[in-house]
């Protein structure tokens, strides 16, 4: 089996390309450069050791190598973290974030390219060798305003990391000449290269989606080629730090690192641990969580996530260990007291009441009244105040919660959070529910929201956010945490995916061994429609063939799906199986005509979470496994056992009930219920939705298996590297229509998500 | 020494439980805390109606405990239930299915009636007896159609149906009671075979017939899926209009046969007959440990929970209480019953751990 990752599907060269830096910016040797290094740079240069930028001083920028570029600088780079810029730098990762706090006049948000050269400052070269694409935002600095783009280039031995406001572009050119608002984190094994960005032209290509999802990807190329190589840590590690606006001042090594440690820490956990009868769901977590930052938290489901969200919240109490909350010992009793102390939570099922409206809800529990009475008016006049806080002052507090998307849904539950004066906030998969240019929005809500020094702790299997909105990781595994405190933007997928699985793959793709060369048709749609969801869908499913539908949440792409399977009933169009008409709207005979579905929620739609897995499984065979209308349990144990074993399903006791098990385990019992059948088409509604990793992995195996048996296959996934990796032809859909099939080898992630997103991107945004 | 089954050999698990449990990782033994949660609710209504029977042994000692009389006491207990026990299980059915079937009563009523018509009597006992049955049926059929094809809620339909049926059995009888002459419908209320009545024997039939159903048959697991996941069931390709259809059918004629057993007992029908019999029931399956609202339950548990309030009748009317306090009690038994059965020790333990906690200043 070789394995192919995401980005070689996904991204082409060309969109590193696009955002390098020119190549005689990008890493000339500049002796004007090298000469503009402070004395105390250069004394800073040959040490290793300082390099390792005191992670728990909250140390300051740095280059790897630990000669910090800084004297004349104004705005300087900052690594924070553990031993984040000694990791990068062994992993030789150029992945970094830049600081836009340091001058007045920069960016409310800049992004940062991050180019690594192979030592001749060739860009192309600098393209192909993998290049990192950060983003980074400098809300530290209210009077901040503007976008800045940074271009770091690395050349073998040489980390130079440049930060270029707009205004300053031309100044950060290859003299180095230490400029108001440019940061060069300079380093080399002996000369110190300051980069040029060469016009923020070109810089801007980092800020399109596209270079986001290139990033964690990217990452793992670029550690590849580096790992072991680079130990005296000449990585351009440069990373932000908030509280650091700076300001024009000149900035030495220890002044950084001061401000590093001014973010206090609010929340300290200490070898927590929670036992439940017969699972030790904790065991032994440590976590610190600072204030203003993102605090992601990573895990496989079952890693222990939730309970730890449930000791945060009050609703568990720990075992033993301790819980720190801005430097008390605390102990919470109950959810209103973490709520009293400023601990807020939005779980990933939004609790808000639908009939009350947008105030209400804010207050719910804690409305302000006289006499009794609660006091609308100030309710009102109180929940605005917030919603302007988070940027959506257009809200009428007075609005229906009912009336409101998923994601205005959460914007209320983030008021609830304000309304409490919550110093720490914690988001449970909040993208999980939202269409890509959604999470956009939230983003940019938690940036206002730690601008305001709040803590959020965020949780998402989805790394390339992480990447984008995070500041540190811990990862739990098994209950424990097995790293903390890494750089969010630094570490190298690779390494995140291996502390979380002792894995080391992301998306891996099995090879298609056996693809028939033209399918015989097996399932063949025209012209279906359902007024209001989508129109005029024609596609076909071959035998063994994998079929990938690629849209947005609200394209029609389940809808489709499910009137396919007959739960909703077309109002035009046909569908045929196997050359046979298929009787619309009756799911018993879309069963009967071979066909199985895994919808989209797994729990609300597919899992009888109180029965066994073995009366899950069988719970589409089950009369077909009895004889004279006598079930056979035995039988049925033994047939979902043989299921069990294929998927790898864990724990491998069928007769468990299904509601313990991980969201990948249950996701595997839903497929596995069609595997016992005779099953000629599988459709897949979002079959690695809040799926961890190597589940997700093992899923993708068994598709490819069902596959090379000749089943069809017909899936639907938001993450376009999932569709593509997957699947053998792809169909886009956007609101509603179909706008592109294509082998999937034609198509890149770039197109298809351009396709996706093209001409819709603010709908289904609260308004 | 009763008559009522207080065993606790692990060979009743599976009748008690109502259906296979799956063992504990541990292998623990089935009386852990592991064992199977319908298992433990079984086991808390047999305390309960253990307690009641040390009641009666305490206040009725010769009635209760007697040689030769208690056996006689136990069969009156069962044939005072043997009507609600019936319909108790049809209703655990509707009820385990996600529903609620409020006109049992009204059915009963309406079978009787029309069963009793001299028109009907005049072609004999089995014809009788298939006019109860294709009554109750039928009008479980419209039930069933009403929501699962009318998409009523069960509650409103049901509701109506209660109304509308005896509405309609008055203005069959003329709002007279109808007496039976017929000698082998009045017979079964009358007569035992092999020393057992043969109420006890319908019920005990039905009961065995109910449970065989529900957890040896693909009706039952459909039923099962049902009431647990309406969406997981219909997407796993089970017909579910179909299927809620036959549950109030299945209700009906359970009522049917209810209404041939109340029949001979009155050796006579009338429309105001089974008067809140469908509270009896559905209290009793609720106590019994089905959850109303749908998924999870036990025929077991519903009979348990009839045979506990026929008790409480049976005591009361022994000691010459009043109807009035019967009553009450059987409130607070109904309350007593589901406290007891959600009651766990680890729950306790959370609560004073709980009131030991403090909140931060």
């Amino acid at each position: 089996m070789t394995e192919r990752t995401a980005p070689e599907t996904g991204t082409p060269p060309g969109a590193a390309a696009n955002e390098k830096p020119t190549p005689n910016g990008a890493a000339t040797p500049d002796p004007a450069g090298a000469a503009s290094v402070t004395p105390a740079l250069q004394t800073d240069a040959d040490g290793t050791a300082s390099a390792a930028v005191t992670p728990e001083a909250g140390a300051a920028a740095v280059d790897a190598d630990g000669s910090a570029s800084a004297s004349k600088v104004v705005a300087t780079a900052k690594a924070d973290g553990t031993g984040s810029a000694a990791r990068t730098a062994e992993t030789g990762a150029a992945a970094a974030r830049a600081d836009g706090a340091g001058s007045a006049s920069s960016a409310g948000e800049s992004e940062v390219a991050a180019a690594k050269a192979d030592g001749t400052g060739s860009a192309a070269r600098t393209a192909e060798t993998g290049a990192a694409a950060g983003k980074a935002d400098g809300a530290g600095s209210a009077t901040a305003a503007g976008e800045s783009e940074v271009a770091a280039a690395r050349a073998d031995g040489t980390a130079p990391a440049a930060h270029t406001p707009e205004t300053d572009a031309d100044a950060a050119k290859a003299d180095g000449a230490p400029t108001s608002g440019v940061a060069a984190a300079t380093a080399g094994d002996s000369d110190a290269v300051p980069a040029k960005a060469d016009g923020v032209g070109e810089g801007s290509a980092a800020r399109v989606p596209e270079a986001r999802h290139a990033a964690p990807d990217e990452v793992v190329d670029a550690a590849d080629g580096d790992v072991g190589t680079d130990d005296d840590g000449d990585a351009g590690a440069v990373d932000d730090d908030r509280t650091a606006a700076a300001g024009p001042v000149g900035p030495d090594a220890d002044a950084a690192a001061g401000d590093g440690a001014e973010r206090p820490v609010v929340l300290r956990l200490t070898d927590v641990v929670k036992t439940f009868p017969g699972v030790r769901a904790l065991d032994g977590v440590q976590l610190e969580v600072r204030a203003g930052e993102v605090h992601c938290l990573l895990g496989q489901n079952g890693a222990g996530k939730s309970t730890l969200i449930k000791v945060l919240s009050g609703a568990h109490q720990p075992d033993s260990g301790t819980v720190e909350w801005l430097g008390e010992a605390v102990r919470f009793a109950n959810p209103q007291a973490a709520n009293k102390a400023g601990i807020a939570t939005i779980y990933q099922e939004l609790d808000l009441v639908d009939d009350l409206s947008i105030g209400e809800n804010a207050f719910l529990g804690h409305e302000p009244r006289v006499a009794g009475f609660v006091r609308r008016g100030t309710i009102n006049k109180r929940t605005r105040d917030i919603l302007a806080r988070l940027g959506h002052g257009e809200i009428a507090p007075n609005r229906m919660v009912r009336t409101l998307p998923a994601a205005g849904k959460q914007v209320v539950s983030m008021a609830r959070a304000l309304s409490h004066d919550a110093k720490l906030i914690i988001m449970d998969e909040p993208s999980a529910v939202l269409a890509h240019d959604e999470v956009e929005n939230l983003f940019r809500i938690i940036r206002e929201l730690t601008a305001q020094g709040i803590a959020v702790i965020y949780i998402s299997h989805r790394l390339e956010e992480i990447r984008e909105i995070g500041d540190r990781v811990t990862v739990l595994k098994d209950g424990r945490t097995t790293a903390a405190n890494l750089a969010a933007r630094t570490t190298p997928t690779r390494e995140l995916v291996s502390r979380m699985t002792g894995r080391t793959i992301e998306y891996v793709f099995p090879d298609r061994a056996d693809k028939p060369p033209v399918a015989d048709e097996l399932l063949r749609v025209e012209g279906l429609g359902r007024p209001g969801e989508f129109t005029d869908v024609s596609l076909t499913v071959g035998k063994g063939e994998i079929v990938g539908i690629a849209g947005l949440v609200g394209s029609g792409r389940s809808e489709l799906l499910e009137t396919i399977f007959g739960a909703r009933q077309a109002q035009s169009g046909k569908i045929y199986v196997n050359g046979k008409a298929l009787r619309p709207g009756a799911v018993g005979a879309a069963v009967r005509a071979g066909m199985g579905m895994a919808p989209e929620e797994r729990k609300t739609q597919a899992l009888l979470l109180g029965e066994p897995i073995y009366r899950n499984m069988t719970l589409s065979t089950f009369s077909r496994i009895a004889k004279f209308g006598f079930t056979d349990a035995g039988k049925e144990r033994v047939e979902a056992g043989k299921v069990a074993d294929r998927l790898e399903l864990r724990p491998r006791d069928v007769r468990r009930p299904v509601g313990t098990l991980s969201g990948g385990n249950q996701q595997k019992v839903v497929v596995g219920r069609w595997l016992l059948g005779d099953t000629q088409l599988l459709l897949l509604d979002e079959p690695t939705r809040g799926v961890d990793v190597g589940a997700r992995a093992e899923l993708y195996q068994v598709i490819h298996a069902l596959a090379a048996q000749g089943v069809g296959v017909l899936l639907v996934s938001s993450e376009v590297p999932e569709v593509l990796g997957l699947s053998d032809r792809v169909v886009v859909m956007r609101e509603g229509r179909v706008v592109r099939q294509a082998r999937a080898g034609e198509l890149d992630e770039d197109t298809v998500l351009d396709l996706v997103m093209a001409g819709s991107l603010m709908e289904g945004a609260p308004a | 020494m009763t008559g009522l089954p207080a065993q606790t050999a692990p060979a009743v698990k599976e009748a008690l439980g109502g259906g296979p449990e799956p063992e504990g990782p541990r292998g623990n033994g089935w009386w852990k805390s592991d064992a199977g949660e319908s298992t433990r609710r079984n086991l808390a209504l047999i305390a309960v109606l253990a307690g009641l029977i040390l009641i009666g042994i305490i206040t009725k000692p010769d009635l209760y405990g007697q040689e030769g009389w208690w056996i006689s006491n136990v069969w009156a207990i069962l044939k005072l239930g043997s009507t609600v026990g019936v319909i108790a299980v049809g209703m655990t059915f509707v009820i385990i299915g996600g529903g609620i079937d409020l006109s049992v009563g009204a059915i009963i009523a309406l079978a009787g009636v029309w069963s009793t018509t001299v028109a009907t009597q005049e072609m004999g006992t089995f014809f009788m007896i298939l006019t109860a049955l294709t009554v109750g049926v039928g009008v479980g059929l419209i039930n069933g159609f009403l929501i699962s094809y009318g998409r009523l809620v069960p509650f409103i339909a049901t509701l109506a149906m209660l109304v509308a049926a005896r509405g309609l059995a008055a203005w069959i009888s003329n709002k007279q009671t109808q007496q039976t002459d017929n000698r082998t419908i009045n017979a079964i209320a009358a007569e035992s075979f092999l020393g057992v009545p043969l109420l006890v024997w319908i019920l005990g039939i039905v009961v065995l017939l109910g449970w065989v159903l529900l957890n040896r048959t693909t009706f039952g697991r459909r039923t099962v899926a049902i009431g647990g996941n309406v969406e997981a069931a219909r997407l796993a390709g089970i017909n579910v209009r179909l299927h809620t259809m036959m549950l109030y059918a299945l209700a009906g004629l359970c009522c049917g046969i209810g209404a041939i057993m109340l029949t001979s007992i009155g050796t006579s029908a009338q429309a105001a007959m089974a008067t809140n019999y469908e509270l009896d029931a559905i209290a009793a399956v609720i106590i019994g440990g089905t959850l109303l609202s749908g998924g999870r339950g036990t025929i077991v548990g519903s009979l348990l929970g009839v045979v506990i309030f026929s008790t409480i009748t049976n005591l009361f009317t022994l000691n010459a209480l009043s109807s009035e306090v019967q009553n009450m009690v059987k409130g607070g038994i109904i309350v007593a019953a589901v406290l007891i059965q959600q009651f766990r020790f680890n729950s306790v333990s959370l609560f004073f751990k709980r009131n030991r906690v403090t909140a931060p200043s």
